[in-house]
């Protein structure tokens, strides 16, 4: 009796699948697989956290601009001009945007500027809670006002700094802060020790004294009364290593942008943006910005009829709604997201004409599975992590593939507020085998990378040689220089050894594994000690950012331009920012300003390749390696379909209207 | 020496019998039951022989544990870690993934560190690991799991909801959360694995609570209990002397089986990349390569000795503890 | 009996804060939030953006504000929306606890119908070859990872005979509907279930193997064989029903725990069920999906617990509540 009913089970189990097997061959004609990682389904170009989200959605919609295989940028949905009007600081320019005629989007519905204004207006709203940088990231006239809702915002923006200092110069005022923020975080509790086990001093009491300030016993136990004699000892003594008029300045401008919207609508519009016709509008933008272009010119142009329901300012419940059946004007028309495939439909109303395939779909395939689905044929497009064998394994497949230098880098950084003595940092530096694990891991596939910015950007100094070399005894002089020596096989400054952590996130298998493996041996026979921790990702960002860690690897993907100054610049540095390596040098902020507003290439190179000496003496920055993307396809597809000159920055994506499946 | 074969046909085997019979306690009743089991026993050899090579192989071992190789691209001559001047030759790589060879028994791993020495290494690791989760999750579980049954009550009222909170806590989402805080304080490599036993015998006691109540409650009610509280011994001596000798079959069998559990429990951790840290070598880290689709296929010298090791060590454990289970119920006897 | 459930399930709502709260507790205090999470990896982020998305999410407030809101929200059934995925919790869960039951369910059948016999088997004929072979192959299964298995598996029937999909849930190029649709998954579902049911059997071979055991040492089945019963019948219609009382009560004890969702097996096979999402949550640091997914396993055990005590009165009248 059981043993039938196994037999029976087994039977229909062999039924089942050979008959979905038959099913395959008869439905593959009309439809072209994407094999991508797991997305979140908020295919949504305003709320998406992504990067494979984004891909789904960007099948469905377009921008006015596009980048071509070189990274410049090309028309596309319209075309922008610009021109720079006024001088000096007053300097701004005005961009022209203006649309093609006739484009429809999947709906039938036409495209008008108005769609392109409400993209803007929905992601400069104030309650915008998505990860587009756009509001920042141009600084386009009047843009402030609208998203603090303060009319007057730049004038009173104006006023904080003056304020802020004049509130620091007032006696009253100054100590006022000192009580507030105890000290900017100098006192932190009534029986603490200030200066340490090791220090002499041995209460807050005789901290004052020392300074020659009293404070009674029981005062000094009290700790309102401890913290404002504490505050008036510091602000006779030490007045100037507090730096009041910032803590003035944040303060003025939190109660400046407290009101927002809560007392109604003050600015319904962005100033800077103006609608000339029903295909034309204007943006004003301060000053001259490299990127400014880029960012107007490609945002995601989507329909204000289907996003916009109940849209005014501060209400974005209806551009939510739509978080996971976006629509546009892009080749393919969304269809459903369902047993993680995505199905998408050719969009006949597509402006260069229907595309050449009925359908899309998109399947959630784990990263090691890539290649061996695009083999079997499961899919039909994948980008593979590229390695020597996988490159072996498709070649002896015969499966056709591309390989684009990536537009990103991997990197391993120090941060300088850790270790502050540029000589450790250099004798770290030393002790990286960068070649030797770069050349087994990847092969061809990547190369070691001498300056930190991606070899793709045109801006990359492609002569620029090797700054710290491999050589463990240059290391040992480096450390010795910064006070260390060797006592009973031990390298120790001041009675405490050298003892660095390096953090790293799925360490088993990554290129930075044997450099550090071998720094850890190197340091061992100098008698330092290093300290790997392997982590994941968002962990390793999390300390990163909390300057908790010395030292780290991790990865830039996806840089678009040659602008360093948030990963450099000095006003990075704060909590928060992305110079998490603590470089400020005056002369890199100035390079940086100068790149930033020069708008030719030539000079631009110049500068960047100062730029980069710069970081690179900082001892804070090892660029590791420049890889190679892989887009491998099936043998389904219609290779000749592919665009002809491709990158990371044009390819397959760029042209899924044209893409085919090979006949049968 | 089953009963179906004492059947007294002659003088000489009831004289052998009734030997036997003076002779055997119960503790010799089980060890002969034990030894009857033929799984059983295998399974106490494998783990002989897994101790003996992680203890005594490293110190044959020519290599360290994460001894780095180079490899001259050009000539194929393999360099040390610590031959500096060797390694800046630029044709010099990271030998990695080398093939089986006279000086890598089982070749170098995807970071280029000789696996055999590494499995050494590792099984030491993985095993002294399952040891001392079991051993902390046994100490909390029987403390409680005796206190609760014995008390009853509020006491037991309490522990008992304390057993459900944290059998209600997903073990492996709470492992990551968990993780985190360890990646986040910093905490060094080395002493990772301290602090992972710590945290995993922690939250793994309910269940041997809720076992170690269920039996004291039961022996609480038998008669011989009643019997020596009539007679009005101490309490200490009831629990030391009666209680928890009646419960220890039941742990060591749970424990026995733990042992091997926790072995897998590792290997997972590692696999959502919270094991054991990089560079120490784990068992679950190293069996965690076969997920590398080319490992996978081409290298079976990396992923499959640590797999095999792991299945030995695991069923070996789940062979002891089947064994010691059938030995100590009389009952499970045919 | 009444009371008896109805204490049961007010124990359990005591216990269910305790769980949330130390759970929320615990997340919360996790280093790094979602807003770090997804701002990470773009220089162009403003801390003072990033200060603003937070008190948008609604993290940026302390622990106890943030659980009493949660609570507040939790006793109407509403968790929030999930972070990561911009929809109602609840719905998420929803959606994917039945791929995960379906997968867990149609495994736990193909379990009992093999590990059950089997358990018989090696009972009856303890210390001999078939049950030393029986139960080598039963404990092999549950002394590897279930990656390992799963990586195995694909390699010879996937990528190897060519005969089963690699991964994914159903097939991207086609457009089944109706039977051919359910075939489609079933196909997907082989090896996914494969490896459940390999993990699987090991404990419930064991389980019966133990139980069946016991029951043929009781005098009871001493007296059916004395009687002279056929083997079999004193097996299969003495012995093999005492067995299953306390099987039926583990089985119970399960059911809820079907819906908890594999977090490895579900991840390898690209299924969308519930597991997968939960280690997603943990990495993204999406407190909502987090907390809801938690409480809804705590839920699950809880009610898992309750099941196998009451069957185990209803099978067993000897049981009594007080």
């Amino acid at each position: 009796m059981r043993k039938r009913i196994i037999a029976t089970l087994l039977a229909a189990m062999m039924a089942v699948s050979t008959a979905a097997c038959g099913g395959q061959a008869s439905g593959g004609l009309d439809t072209i697989v994407i094999g991508v990682d797991q997305w979140n389904g908020v295919f949504s170009p305003f709320f998406y956290n992504s990067s494979y989200d984004a891909q789904i959605f960007n099948a469905v919609q377009e921008t006015v601009l596009e980048t071509n295989a070189n990274n410049e940028l090309i028309d596309n949905l319209g075309h922008i001009d610009s021109k720079v009007v006024g001088k000096g600081d007053n300097k701004k320019t005005v961009y022209t945007i203006k649309l093609n005629e006739g484009i429809k989007f999947s709906d039938g519905s036409d495209m008008t500027i108005d769609d392109l204004i409400f993209t803007y207006k929905v992601l400069a709203d104030p309650n915008y809670d998505g990860i587009s940088t756009f509001r920042t990231a141009v600084n386009i006239e009047g843009m402030n006002e609208y998203y603090y809702d303060n009319p007057n915002y730049s004038e009173d923006v104006a006023k904080i700094e003056p304020e802020a200092k004049k509130a620091a110069e007032d006696k009253k005022q100054f100590i006022q802060y000192l009580v507030d923020t105890k000290c900017d975080g100098l006192f932190t509790a009534v029986d603490e020790d200030p200066d340490g086990e090791d220090g002499p001093l041995t209460s807050w009491a005789d901290y004052l004294k020392d300074k020659g300030f009293t404070i009674s016993e029981a005062d000094a136990k009290d700790e309102a009364k401890l913290v404002k004699a504490l505050a008036e000892c510091e602000y006779e003594t030490n007045k100037d290593s507090y730096d009041a008029v910032a803590y003035f300045e944040d303060k003025l401008s939190k109660d400046l942008v407290a009101n927002g919207l809560s007392d109604g609508i003050d600015v319904p519009e962005i100033s800077g943006i103006k609608k000339v016709d029903d295909l034309t509008c204007t943006v004003t933008t301060i000053g001259v910005d490299m990127n400014a272009e880029r960012q107007l010119g490609t945002q995601n142009v989507v329909p204000e009829s289907y996003y916009g329901k109940g849209f005014e300012k501060g209400k974005l419940d209806g551009v939510r709604e739509k978080n996971s059946v976006p629509m546009g004007s892009g080749p393919y028309k969304f269809v459903s997201n369902k047993n993680n495939v995505v199905r998408l439909e050719a969009n006949e109303n597509y402006r260069l004409g229907a595309p050449k395939t009925k359908y899309l779909a998109f399947q959630v395939v784990e990263e090691n599975q890539k290649a061996d689905a695009i083999i079997n044929g499961d899919i039909d497009i994948a980008e593979p992590s590229a390695s020597k064998e996988i490159v072996k394994k498709l070649d002896e497949a015969g499966v056709h593939y591309d390989l684009f230098d990536n537009n990103g880098y991997g990197y391993v950084a120090i941060s300088a507020k850790r270790i502050p003595d540029k000589n450790v940092r250099e004798g770290l530096m030393h002790l990286m085998t960068r070649e030797q694990a770069i050349s087994t891991y990847y092969g061809p596939l990547a190369e070691v990378l001498q300056r930190p910015l991606s070899s793709v950007v045109a801006e990359y100094p492609k002569d620029a040689k090797e700054y710290w070399g491999y050589d463990p005894d240059k290391a040992l002089e480096c450390f010795k220089k910064a006070g260390y020596e060797q006592v009973n096989g031990k390298l120790v400054k001041d009675g405490k050894q050298l003892v660095v952590e390096v953090a790293i996130s799925d360490a088993s298998s990554h290129p930075a594994t044997p450099i550090f493996t071998q720094m850890k041996n190197d340091m061992e026979a100098m008698g330092a000690k290093l300290n790997i921790t392997d982590t994941t990702g968002s962990i390793l960002f999390n300390r990163v950012d909390n300057d908790d860690v010395d030292m780290w690897c991790m990865a830039w993907g996806n840089t678009q331009h040659a602008d360093l100054t948030q990963i450099f610049g000095s006003e990075y540095t704060r909590k928060g920012g992305s110079n998490r390596t603590y470089i400020q040098d005056k002369e890199l902020d100035k390079l940086l300003k100068e790149t930033r507003t020069t708008l030719d290439l030539e000079k631009r190179k110049e500068l960047v390749a100062k730029e980069l000496d710069i970081i690179m003496s900082w001892a804070t920055y090892m660029p590791i390696y420049q890889r190679k993307n892989m887009m491998a396809y099936s043998s389904n597809i219609n290779i000749d379909s592919l665009p002809k000159e491709q990158s990371m920055f044009y390819n397959y994506k760029s042209e899924l209207e044209n893409l085919e499946l090979n006949q049968q | 020496m089953a009963d179906s074969q004492t059947q007294l046909k002659h003088d000489k085997e009831t004289i052998e019998f009734e030997k036997n019979q003076v002779i055997l306690t119960p503790g010799q009743l089980i060890m002969k039951r034990f030894f009857r089991n033929k799984l059983a026993i295998l399974g106490l050899v494998i783990i002989i022989a897994v101790i003996l090579f992680a203890y005594i192989g490293p110190i044959f071992s020519p290599y360290g544990e994460y001894e780095l190789f180079y490899v001259d691209q050009n000539t194929g001559v393999e360099y040390h870690m610590d031959d500096k001047e060797a390694i800046k030759s630029p044709t010099v790589g990271v030998n990695v993934k080398a093939p089986i060879s006279k000086a890598h028994i089982l070749g170098t791993d995807t970071d280029g560190r000789d696996v055999f020495t590494r499995l050494m290494y590792g099984s030491r690791i993985s095993l002294e690991f399952s040891i001392a989760v079991t051993a902390i999750e046994m100490l909390i579980g029987i403390t409680l799991g005796g206190i609760a049954g014995y008390y009853g009550g509020k006491v037991d009222m309490v522990i008992m909801r304390l057993v459900e909170i944290f059998y209600c806590i997903p073990f492996v989402p709470l492992m990551l959360i968990v993780s985190s805080f360890m990646a986040a304080f910093g905490i060094a490599p080395e002493h990772k694995i301290y602090w992972l036993m710590l945290i995993m015998g922690l939250f793994n006691w309910s269940g041997v609570t809720r076992m170690v109540r269920g039996q004291v409650l039961t022996i609480r009610e038998m008669d011989y209990m009643a019997a020596a509280e009539a007679s009005g011994i101490s309490v200490r001596k009831k629990i030391f002397k009666h209680l928890i000798p009646n419960c220890i079959p039941i742990i060591i069998v749970m424990a026995t089986m733990d042992l091997g559990s926790f072995i897998i429990t590792e290997s997972t951790l590692s696999y959502l990349g919270v094991g054991l840290s990089t560079p120490f070598a784990s068992l679950g880290s190293m069996v965690n390569a076969v997920n590398d689709q080319i490992v996978m296929e081409n290298y079976l010298n990396i992923w499959m000795p640590p797999g095999i090791m792991l299945l030995l060590i695991v069923m070996a454990f789940n062979f002891i503890g089947d064994g010691l289970r059938d030995a100590f119920d009389p009952k499970m006897k045919r | 009996m009444k009371q008896y459930i109805i204490r049961r399930i007010l124990t359990s709502i005591i216990v269910l804060f305790g769980v949330s709260f130390l759970l929320y507790g615990i997340i919360r205090m996790m280093p790094g939030d979602f807003v770090q999470q997804m701002t990470s990896g773009n220089p162009e982020i403003t801390a003072e953006q990033k200060e603003k998305l937070r008190e948008q999410y609604g993290i940026g407030g302390s622990v106890i504000e943030g659980y009493v809101n949660w609570v507040k929200g939790a006793v109407k059934l509403d968790f929030g929306d999930s972070f990561k995925y911009k929809e109602p919790v609840m719905k998420v869960i929803s959606e994917r606890m039945w791929v995960s039951f379906s997968l867990a369910a149609i495994a736990l059948i193909i379990e009992l119908a093999i590990a059950i016999p089997l358990g018989v088997i090696a009972a009856t004929k303890q210390y001999s070859k078939t049950d030393y072979t029986i139960v080598f192959f039963a404990l092999a299964g549950i002394s590897l990872p279930s990656f390992f298995f799963a990586a195995l598996l694909r390699r010879v029937f996937a990528i190897g005979l060519k005969v089963l999909p690699l991964s994914g849930m159903v097939t991207a190029r086609a457009h089944y509907t109706g039977i051919a649709y359910y075939l489609d998954v079933a196909e997907h579902f082989i090896l996914p279930i494969t490896v459940f049911v390999i993990l699987g059997i090991g404990s419930w071979l064991r389980y019966t193997r133990t139980n069946m055991l016991e029951v043929l040492n009781m005098d009871y089945v001493r007296t059916a064989r004395a009687k002279g019963l056929d083997e079999r019948v004193v097996v299969f219609k003495h012995a093999f029903r005492n067995t299953l009382i306390p099987i039926v009560t583990f089985i119970g004890a399960q059911i809820p725990a079907l819906f908890s969702g594999a977090i490895i097996t579900e991840g390898i096979f690209s299924i969308p069920g519930l597991g997968k999402a939960a280690i997603d949550a943990v990495n993204e640091k999406d407190l909502p999906f987090l907390m809801g997914y938690l409480v809804f396993l705590a839920v699950l055990t809880l009610l898992g617990t309750l099941i196998s005590d009451i069957l185990y009165a209803v099978v067993d009248p000897r049981v009594r509540y007080n």
